[in-house]
């Protein structure tokens, strides 16, 4: 009886021993990157800084500066399970000019096989008073993609030159960003994968988006830079380039 | 086994629950603990628009803001603190001054409005430009005419200061400086700025036989038939975007509300003022043009014009002049009843001043 007794205590000693390991190591949880590949067609990268492609109204484009904000990253598991990711992590400026922006690393993701990545194009307005976005502002400045005289966000900040056929050279600047509480130019975009994206101890998937990015101009509606080549709150031009450019994107392919 | 022992194992089962501790530091970690401040809406006064549920004012939090509130080292010269162009006695605003000055002598292009009633306002400036209150700082102190600095270049100087870390980690669990944390304690600081004592709010809530004198009670029936329509409710303003029709002045040509919507149709149009206090705010207009309320009340009587084609129709008459049509005495008798809107307890309250 004695004897059992101090077997029991014993036991519970070890197990309290054990217990006071940290929870971080063992975890259940991966990593999982993402990168946005700027690109002018499924077989040629962006180039800034030269003609890169000319549009279906005949204008040749050279693009000088193309960021944009991604946000709000959710992770949608075979099953349709959704990982949110948290919040205050996820808003992230892809800089075409700063390879390192490009590249999103997540951690801490629970292991599953994901089959959809969900994300957001901008800054959605319910979230931004609070909730850590405000975290957010100092990279925002960095990367000039916060407005000095208005409190929000440029969400897609795309500048450069285009030269119309027959015609001359002229700048072009796209700043888009919601208008106050008047207009909203956030948007939600849903990837599939073209294959599962398997998060495990041993694997960290890579998924690898392309944003085609002639369909900016090209996409759900025809934009010609000839009437619209400064798109600074802009009521009727401003939600259009929001909803081009929210269909840019496709997941390419994912290693794992 | 004996009492002894079992009390023996039971200390030492005990010692290794409690050595399951993080070992970071040598003292006894203190729980975090803040004083809420209670927040009490004005029985005449409509709901919040502040989501205070997500940020709930702390006497912690309101110090912090306060004392960033008047901290110089939010502008890039250490000198313009937001109490700089928010001057209490003045229900916030920036007496003698046409616009707002700046960091480095630069001079803006806008009058700089009260704070007041903050945490029931849709949205903020006098165009909208800010959506929540939480962002509306991140204006003046990134643009170059106001403080022309970064979150950046003050989170660092906040970080430096021999108080603000103290500060920061008395208010906020994870105690750290920065963008979120300082809007959050500026926010609670304003929210708290609550501008409900005047004569006229005591006289709609009926408290303790306040009554208007017969030329405030004059003023009101004018203002209940000519004015009310925008500086509505009890917050005296329906928030809305109007022109009331200032001839454009070419040093400026601010138009307005368009900056933030992009509309034509909201050229030249500013938000409805709040009246509350309005007898400390001058001078008037977006811009500051008007020194006096009397200076204000000829130009709704006689200085309108509709430049741009976007006059609040309310200002056109039907024989096509454009005003409001008031005569000496309706003039005196409405600014007698502007003085009621005066809050003194707001204007002394020493909760919201800097020493």
């Amino acid at each position: 009886m004695k004897r059992k007794k101090i077997f029991l205590i014993g036991i519970l000693s070890i197990a309290l021993l054990f217990s006071c390991n940290n929870d971080d190591n063992n975890s259940t949880n991966g990593s999982l990157t993402i990168e946005f590949d700027n690109v002018v067609s499924m077989s040629e990268d962006l180039t800034l800084n030269v003609d890169a492609f000319t549009n279906s109204s005949d204008e040749t484009i050279n693009i000088s500066e193309l960021k944009y904000i991604i946000s709000n990253i959710v992770l949608i598991d075979e099953n349709g399970g959704e990982f949110v990711y948290p919040k205050a992590d996820s808003y992230r400026v892809v800089n075409e000019l700063d390879n390192a922006s490009r590249t999103i690393t997540l951690n801490n993701i629970p292991y599953r096989n994901y089959t959809q990545v969900r994300f957001g194009l901008g800054v959605d307005p319910t979230q931004y008073p609070l909730d850590q976005l405000q975290n957010f502002i100092p990279q925002a400045e960095e990367t000039d993609m916060l407005w000095a005289w208005a409190a929000g966000y440029k969400f897609i900040k795309f500048e450069g030159n285009y030269t119309p056929n027959g015609g001359t050279e002229a700048p072009f600047i796209y700043h888009v960003g919601s208008h106050g509480t008047n207009q909203d130019n956030y948007k939600v975009v849903t990837l599939n994968l073209p294959g599962t994206a398997r998060v495990d101890a041993e694997t960290t998937p890579f998924v690898h988006i392309m944003a085609m990015i002639p369909q900016v101009f090209d996409g759900t509606t025809t934009i010609d830079l000839s009437s619209a080549d400064n798109v600074q709150v802009d009521p009727v031009n401003a939600p259009i380039i929001s909803t081009n450019f929210s269909n840019i994107f496709m997941a390419h392919h994912v290693e794992n | 086994m004996s009492k002894i022992k079992l009390i023996t194992y039971s200390l030492f089962i005990f010692s290794l629950l409690i050595s399951c501790k993080d070992d970071d530091g040598d003292l006894e970690p203190v729980p975090f603990q803040t004083t809420p401040l209670e927040v009490t809406i004005p029985s005449n006064f409509p709901p919040m628009t502040y989501p205070i549920s997500q940020n709930p004012p702390t006497e912690e939090g309101f110090e912090l803001g306060r004392r960033l509130f008047y901290e110089g080292r939010l502008s890039s010269d250490n000198v313009i603190s937001c109490g700089f162009c928010h001057i209490q006695q003045f229900a916030f605003t920036h007496n003698d001054h046409f616009v707002s000055h700046g960091a480095d002598g630069a001079v803006g292009t806008r009058n700089a409005p009260p704070v007041q009633n903050m945490a029931f306002m849709n949205d903020f400036n006098v165009d909208g430009a800010a959506a929540t209150l939480d962002m509306q700082p991140i204006i003046p102190i990134t643009g170059s005419a106001e403080m022309n600095t970064s979150f950046t270049e003050i989170i660092a100087k906040l970080s430096d200061h021999p108080e603000y870390p103290t500060l920061f980690a008395k208010a906020f669990e994870n105690g750290e400086i920065n963008s979120e944390n300082i809007l959050r304690a500026l926010s609670q600081f304003q929210v708290m700025m609550v501008s409900a004592e005047s004569k006229y709010d005591k006289v709609l809530r009926g408290e303790g036989n306040v009554t208007l004198t017969a030329i405030e009670n004059q003023g009101r029936d004018i203002y209940d038939n000519k004015c009310a329509s925008c500086h509505s409710g009890v917050l005296l303003t329906d928030q809305s975007y109007r022109s009331n029709g200032l001839p454009v002045d070419p040093q400026y040509n601010d138009i307005g509300r368009e900056r933030v919507t992009g509309l034509t149709s909201d050229r030249y149009k500013f938000k409805v003022s709040s009246l509350k206090n309005i007898e400390f705010t001058g001078p008037y207009m977006h811009d500051g043009r008007f020194w006096t309320l009397e200076d204000v009340l000829d130009h709704y009587s006689d200085g309108m014009v509709n430049e741009g084609g976007t006059l609040d129709p309310q200002f056109i008459q039907n024989d096509g002049s454009l005003g409001i049509p008031l005569t000496a005495d309706d003039k005196t008798a409405l600014i007698a009843f502007m003085r009621t809107l005066s809050d003194t307890d707001f204007i002394f309250d020493s909760r919201f001043s800097e020493f």
